[in-house]
């Protein structure tokens, strides 16, 4: 077996001027067969349905739908609400990262399944939530209904439900930046007279930005797939509160067609997330591998 | 400050910098109180103007080497910039850093980090200078040179340093007054001779390769008997009564096969555990209840047949054996 795998391995070597031999790059075989059949099941699973999208897709629909300016407002409406909602949790979400990522306590236990909690929760549950609090007759919404706001069927009420649905997949990958962080560098800005502000924006927040940009487009990415709690929470109101997703369920009263026009949208807007997200590294690949030097 | 791992070194430096509260005592500084626990002083990390390097150096990597210096200053950026910045200028020439101080700390080889840490210590004018494991990460090749290095800078500067260690050989190198830590108290202090010559723990006995023993004297007489947990050494008479400390140095140690003859001597039934050939002589290191290190010619040891697992008699002369309180 062993002599099996090295078997499979290879090295490219070139020899330098003082003769010794360096292995650029080790690369090992491929996968064996049998672990990519038991893949098999699997990337079908997941795979077919995106193939089908794609294979049902005609681009004469779209290009229709666009030139009717029938696709523009939810469009538009979609990338707004997801911007600001992402904004939103970044403004907000940060503190809740650093406070979750600094100490154990019950406090933290707390507020740590909260923050979980709408990963966990069916999204239409999050927008009857939304409902009872900020609805009209909502424990928070009827004084705000006194004052004259109303936030249930509104675009706010689509930002609010993206906030909620969307924020724990940035606490969550904030924190375990921060966490990653030795924090015997903030200690060492603290004894150069550092407040902890200063200190967190100019050590912590630097040196969690990999984790940071990862946890926007995550963010943004789970804001634009957001339905259940905006259709409960925003309704389904064309030109005002219709996103993407719901525009893609409106269009399937209509016919087939342009409801898979509408999902491609969709997909080619996560895609860009998702490979955003994988680049990544790539980028920070010098700073990286200076902070593994490091420590 | 010398000790073993986890006795408490980094500790006692966390809390002179602030970051832990002690329960007692009092941390003063050229006359100022930085915390006392009478007086309910405990000053912020920011306001006791300490120079600090901790164990691995930390530096910050996403900034540039000037930055880091850099950011020594921000206690003093009351002050005005530009004095700042003359003083960052001339502490990068001074530490010989200034070639790469737009290069990023990770592409800095472990003495150049060393230096750039020591200038952001110092950047900050620091009432005192705290040096923890300053040297560990460097390879021994260019540690005694950066240790001369440092040490000549801090002779020159005169800033009071605090440096800890688990090393007693950088100790005794480095230090005017010497502490030793164990399980988070301190067992010894003094001037260096002192620590040297009157070892008062197993700790620094053993890296100055000395046989320790803590024993106690029950009556003073002449010669005086000294008990350890298993051996009894005699010694000539002392004038103290109770918890002493004997050394001996291992070369004052003869090893033979037959109960060797004479009166005061001290002498030990002993097993061989190991034994470790150094240029001309031979280190053996015995058990006879508690371990006795023995030095002998290559020759003798060949002769008398050390090896593991022989029993030999360890005898010692009493005038060899010294005894202190």
């Amino acid at each position: 077996m062993g002599v099996g795998i090295i078997s499979r391995m290879h090295f490219k070597c070139r020899e330098t001027s003082s003769g010794r031999v360096i292995v650029s790059h080790t690369r090992r075989a491929g996968p064996p067969a049998t672990l990519l059949l038991a893949c098999t099941p699997y990337l079908l699973f997941v795979g077919l349905p995106i193939a089908a999208l794609l294979f049902a897709f005609k681009g004469s629909v779209l290009i229709g739908q666009w030139q009717s300016g029938a696709l523009w407002p939810a469009f538009a409406l979609t990338m707004i609400t997801t911007m600001i909602s992402t904004m939103l949790v970044i403004a907000f979400g940060t503190p809740v990262a650093y406070l979750l990522s600094r100490g154990e306590s019950p406090l933290h236990a707390v507020i740590d399944t909260l923050v979980d909690l709408p990963i966990a929760l069916p999204p239409v549950v999050v927008g009857v939530a939304l409902l009872l609090a900020f609805g009209r007759y909502g424990l928070i919404g009827r004084h705000l209904h006194v004052l004259g706001v109303n936030l249930a069927f509104t675009p706010a009420a689509v930002v609010l439900a993206q906030f909620v649905v969307a924020s724990p997949y940035f606490v969550r990958t904030l924190r375990a930046g921060f966490a990653s962080i030795d924090r015997r560098l903030e200690d060492v800005a603290f004894s150069h007279g550092a407040d902890r502000m200063t200190t967190f924006l100019r050590v912590t927040l630097p040196l969690s930005s990999s984790s940071l940009i990862a946890g926007c487009v995550l963010t943004w990415a789970r804001a634009l797939s957001e339905f259940g709690a905006t259709m409960m929470f925003a309704g389904n109101l064309p030109g005002k509160t219709q996103t993407l997703s719901l525009a893609v369920m409106s269009a399937m009263d209509v016919s087939l067609d342009s409801a898979t026009s509408i999902s491609i949208v969709s997909l080619v807007l996560a895609a860009l997330a998702l490979v955003a997200v994988r680049m990544l590294p790539k980028l920070n690949e010098t700073f990286i591998s200076q902070r593994a030097k490091k420590f | 400050m010398i000790g073993p791992n986890g006795s408490g070194k980094s500790t006692t430096l966390s809390a002179v910098i602030g970051l832990l509260q002690p329960c007692s005592g009092d941390i003063v500084v050229n006359e100022t109180v930085w915390f006392s626990h009478d007086r309910r002083v405990n000053l912020s990390p920011q306001s006791r103007k300490v120079g600090w390097v901790p164990q691995g150096l930390g530096l910050f990597p996403h900034m540039s080497v000037f930055a880091n210096v850099m950011f020594g200053t921000k206690r003093n950026s009351n002050s005005n910039k530009k004095g700042n910045r003359a003083r960052v200028d001339a502490l990068c020439e001074e530490l010989n850093i200034s070639q790469f101080r737009d290069r990023k700390p990770g592409s800095l080889s472990g003495g150049e980090q060393q230096r750039v840490a020591l200038a952001r210590a110092l950047a900050g004018q620091p009432d005192v200078l705290l040096l923890d494991e300053a040297l560990s990460a460097i390879d021994v090749e260019n540690r005694s040179k950066l240790r001369v290095y440092i040490q000549n800078y801090i002779l020159r500067s005169e800033i009071p340093t605090l440096m800890v260690t688990h090393d007693p050989v950088e100790a005794l190198l480095f230090g005017d007054h010497i502490v030793v830590m164990e399980k988070g108290a301190i067992s010894q202090q003094g001037c260096r001779t002192d620590v040297a010559s009157r070892p008062r723990s197993s700790f620094v006995a053993s890296t100055l390769g000395l046989n320790y023993y803590r024993v106690c004297i029950d009556a003073v007489s002449s010669p005086t008997l000294a008990r350890s947990t298993t051996l009894i050494f005699v010694v000539v008479a002392t004038e103290f009564v109770g918890a002493g400390h004997v050394v001996f140095s291992p070369s004052d140690v003869t090893l033979s096969v037959a109960r060797p003859s004479g009166s005061s001597r001290n002498v030990f039934e002993a097993k061989v555990l190991a034994v470790i050939e150094l240029p001309g002589r031979v280190r053996v290191i015995l058990d006879a209840g508690e371990p006795i290190i023995a030095e002998v010619t290559t020759t003798s040891s060949k002769l008398l047949g050390v090896e593991p697992g022989k029993r030999f008699f360890c005898a010692v002369k009493s005038t060899s054996v010294v005894l202190y309180r």
